[in-house]
């Protein structure tokens, strides 16, 4: 059995692959760093939409948008062992400095036969159905716009958390009624007409075209 | 930390506006990515057939990895393809399930033989594809799930928005119970959701229709890419399991639902999920039942058309007559179908029953 760090490093390996992949079928090839993050983090902050537990459930608040350090660390991990390949490779503005920012794809000769396995286990194979609604829905959000969409999600932008707290979505409250996207997202059932119950998907697609209404201003 | 039903920095106005602005739920929602990339097509077929485009054929390639197949083939792109301005006919694209960046392939090709053959050269043969064939008045589409690789297996992919006749929709089910469900080999292949706990036990899962609704409203709205199908619907007699509708306008000029097909779907089962077997009586009572249901619903939605679809997860095949006679009288009477598939146990069994080999004494 492996140690309980090393369990959460595959699981987040696993989950970086899940993410890139789930883009790229649902057209957002080549995914730059800075959109998996965001992706990263809505699907974590909608997961439970979908009955689904999130792999992190809190995150520090930056004015720069979602960042997973440890994630970052797994997706190094993945293109240093070239299951992920860099495609660009350019310097970005973020905030006062200047970073180096990458766009990637998967490497199918190497990700294809991970990712079966990884979509054959029964709650991961539920994950990728979620990952590619998200990832539609995502990608209808103009390109460079998508990072921003996080900043406008209901947690992320609360104005009760200040820049620099942590925004606690699903890690000691319940991910459910005191998670504010979950509970923006179901709040669009009571605006239906009447003998229409929306599915956890349809929520999901209406909720995102909120984000991507706040994103485009 | 939230309170319980905060809604964070978004307002409930904000989701109010954007609820009213987008009216109806999202149709694409839950669709698989096939479904998607078919209807984002069937979109863009309908915009270039209302302005007159003709032609042979086109093909449109979904892929997953686009820049990678891209490396396979000369190509030019087209990214504003969805706006319908330019012709389609006669080219062969690729693109990904949502159309957002879509290439022309140039392939050399000169009629229906050689632009398979030229797909298939490529190396992108075994990737989804859809064909339109532009030279009747209508459009015609049929879509290869495994790529123009395997052209044995195609489904068609009506491009109109007119009601669907009863042969239309019946041709649908039997495609979809034949790709999905006529055994449990087939069932597996299909990723859905198993129906059988032991099929060889004839044990099946709990509440068998709702794994087979799923994938038959994913199904359906790729055939019909022009029209809406939903599942669950609420009317005042309880819920429907899937219906067919179209959006349209009403005579005032008004937004309006037309629903074309109310479909039961009814799991005959001589046993329980718990291994235990049902009453003599369950059965009939259960088709019974669900005309009883599908009647009371196309009444309640003002439907075209309503049939029983019942998907017989027996032991036997004990044949339509046996099954339906206590109600098919009503049910012509009533201008309902009644509809059955058997699910075999075994491949084996699905095998034999088409009689693939016959046997010389």
């Amino acid at each position: 059995m492996l140690p309980a760090d090393e369990h959460l490093s595959v699981r987040l390996r696993a989950r970086a692959l899940q993410l890139i992949s789930a883009l790229e079928k649902a057209g957002g090839a080549a995914v730059s760093g800075k959109d998996l993050h965001a992706f990263a983090y809505l699907a974590n902050v909608l997961s439970p939409l979908w009955e689904l537990e999130p792999l992190d459930g809190s995150i520090l608040k930056d004015d720069d948008g979602p960042y997973y350090p440890t994630l970052q660390k797994e997706i190094d991990f993945l293109i240093g062992n070239s299951i992920v390949t860099v495609v660009t490779l350019e310097r970005i503005k973020a905030g006062a400095r200047n970073i180096l920012g990458a766009s990637f794809i998967l490497n199918r000769d190497k990700s294809n036969s991970i990712l079966e396995c990884i979509n054959r286990l029964p709650d991961e194979s539920r994950f990728e159905v979620f990952l590619l609604e998200l990832a539609s829905a995502f990608l209808e959000i103009n390109k460079d716009q998508r990072d921003d969409a996080a900043l406008y999600d209901a947690a992320y932008s609360d104005p009760a958390i200040s820049t620099g707290r942590i925004v606690d979505f699903a890690e000691w409250v319940s991910s459910t009624t005191q998670n504010p996207s979950w509970n923006a997202a179901q709040s669009f059932q009571q605006y239906m007409p009447a003998g229409i119950t929306l599915s956890p998907a349809e929520k999901l697609v209406m909720y995102m075209r909120l984000l991507k209404r706040r994103a485009h201003g | 930390m939230a309170e319980p039903g905060s809604l964070g920095g978004v307002s409930q106005t904000e989701i109010q506006q954007m609820a009213e602005a987008i009216g109806s739920p999202p149709s694409e929602a839950g669709a698989s990515l096939s479904t998607r990339f078919v209807r984002q097509v069937s979109s863009l077929v309908a915009a270039r057939s209302a302005v007159g485009e003709s032609g042979e054929f086109s093909v449109f390639i979904r892929s997953e990895s686009l820049i990678s197949d891209l490396a396979k083939v000369a190509y030019s792109e087209f990214p504003l393809l969805m706006n319908g301005q330019d012709t389609v006919s006669d080219r062969a694209w690729i693109s990904t399930a949502s159309l957002n960046a879509t290439y022309n392939l140039t392939l050399a090709w000169t009629d229906q033989a050689s632009l398979y053959t030229a797909v298939r050269a490529t190396g992108l043969g075994h990737l989804p594809a859809l064909v339109v064939d532009w030279r009747p008045a209508r459009p015609l589409g049929h879509f290869y799930p495994d790529g123009l690789g395997s052209p044995d297996l195609a489904d068609r992919v009506i491009f109109e928005d007119i009601p669907i006749s009863e042969d239309e929709m019946k041709e649908a089910m039997d495609n979809f119970y034949n790709r999905s469900l006529r055994s449990p080999l087939l069932i597996a292949e299909g990723h859905a959701d198993r129906v059988w706990s032991d099929a060889a036990k004839g044990i099946p899962r709990d509440r068998p229709e709702e794994k087979i609704q799923g994938r038959l409203t994913d199904a359906l709205k790729s055939r019909f890419a022009r029209h809406d199908v939903r599942a669950e619907p609420v009317t005042a007699d309880g819920r429907a399991d899937v219906i067919v509708y179209r959006r349209t306008l009403s005579l005032q000029n008004l937004p309006a639902v037309q629903t074309q097909w109310v479909l039961e779907l009814k799991a005959l089962c001589d046993m329980t999920s718990n291994g235990t077997a049902t009453g003599s009586s369950h059965i009939p009572e259960a088709i019974k039942s669900g005309l009883e249901q599908v009647v009371a619903y196309k009444g309640q939605l003002s439907a075209l058309r309503g049939a029983v679809c019942c998907f017989d997860m027996q032991k036997k095949d004990h044949g339509d007559n046996a099954i339906f006679n206590h109600i098919a009288a009503s049910a012509q009477q009533l201008g309902i179908d009644l509809w059955r598939w058997f699910l075999f146990r075994s491949t084996a069994d699905s095998r034999q029953a088409k009689s693939l080999v016959t046997v010389t004494k």
